[in-house]
């Protein structure tokens, strides 16, 4: 799955509020992402939920029909919906986790971010060590693409740390998820 | 998930099958969210697919599957109409959180399956989350109230057992493949 952004829709959250699609990849070997979801932006980021529970979707064309039957509560100005803004391709994220490289996809991220994103909609307790770890990778690769020269040289987080954390993630995420 | 179920842990079988395992996360279902299928013999090994744990939401499909990827396996015998095996994560989660009697064996059915799918997914899981799920279960097997485990008895913390419940789903669930 590829990890980078291929909407051409310009944020502008200052003014305007958007319905946008997220993809997620689990398994690298499948060409498609393995599931979807909805994120309202606006002045804060919101998932789209239902009883509480974060919802994920296997056919993206079903994005609108998920946001009119439960998003009604969150007007936006636009639908950003037809392709995937947001990118969490876990499986690419912890291949450079493992292996390093350079995530020219910025995948690592994507990744990190819409995680940290979700586990704070999943209401689950993150303790700080994880939170500092995937602050640490995400501050890093916004600036740098080479994640082999966080592992081996300045990064203060294992590669064991960081995909403990990943997958700790993924975890809370999925035991408070529901596929439509 | 609302467990239904006709038994609890199975015994140690006589002779290798393959056996149906349901998977429940979202305690509003009324049915699994998954299905699995796990081989026993002398070790328990899942059903895989280009070395990821194969999982489907039509348990119909399970003998297909077998059939599919079992590799040189699918002519041991399959009890695959109904669950056999159960791995409740939202009902062990429940539990691991809030106490309770556990009177159907979630805690230690979850935890079982989970220890036999992490292994199978390669991933290391580490000395300290081995001890922490390894009590766990030791103690449900032979106690339903996970209300003491937490209060007196255990020697780990509920943030400690559910955090280690949400690592280990999470490493199954990255080397899994939905069919």
């Amino acid at each position: 799955m590829s990890s980078k952004k291929s909407s051409d829709t310009p944020r502008d959250p200052a003014s305007e509020t958007y319905w946008r699609l997220l993809a997620i990849g689990i398994d690298p070997d499948k060409s498609k992402p393995d599931l979807y979801g909805l994120i309202f932006e606006g002045e804060h980021d919101v998932q789209l939920m239902l009883e509480g529970r974060i919802v994920f979707f296997t056919d993206p064309a079903r994005a609108g029909e998920l946001i009119d039957r439960y998003g009604a509560p969150l007007i936006a100005d636009r639908r950003d919906i037809e392709k995937p803004f947001f990118w969490c391709d876990v499986a690419q994220a912890l291949y450079f986790l493992s292996v390093g490289g350079i995530d020219t996809g910025a995948s690592v991220l994507g990744a990190v971010n819409a995680l940290l994103d979700l586990v704070k909609a999943a209401g689950a307790p993150i303790i700080d060590s994880r939170r500092n770890a995937l602050h640490a990778i995400a501050g890093y690769c916004t600036m740098s693409k080479d994640v082999t020269k966080y592992l081996e040289e300045e990064g203060d987080y294992s590669s064991r740390e960081l995909i403990d954390a990943v997958l700790w993630c993924v975890g809370a995420v999925v035991v408070k998820a529901r596929i439509l | 998930m609302p467990l239904d179920k006709p038994s609890t842990t199975p015994v140690v079988p006589a002779t290798k099958c393959w056996r149906l395992l349901a998977v429940g996360l979202d305690p509003d279902r009324s049915t699994p969210d998954f299905y699995g299928v796990m081989h026993e013999g002398e070790r328990d090994v899942p059903l895989t697919a280009d070395g990821r744990i194969v999982f489907f939401v039509d348990p119909a499909r399970a003998l297909a599957l077998i059939q599919q990827h079992g590799g040189a396996l699918p002519a041991d015998p399959a009890d695959v109409a109904k669950p056999t095996l159960w791995c409740d994560v939202a009902q062990a989660l429940h539990f691991l959180s809030a106490g309770g009697i556990d009177t159907q064996a979630s805690v230690v059915d979850a935890v079982n399956v989970l220890l036999d799918l992490v292994k199978a997914s390669g991933a290391e899981l580490d000395e300290r989350r081995r001890l922490v799920l390894h009590s766990i279960a030791n103690y449900c097997t032979m106690n339903k109230d996970i209300t003491r485990y937490l209060e007196e008895e255990g020697g780990y913390s509920s943030d400690e057992l559910v955090n280690t419940i949400l690592w280990c789903v999470g490493a199954v669930v990255v080397m899994s493949r939905m069919l």
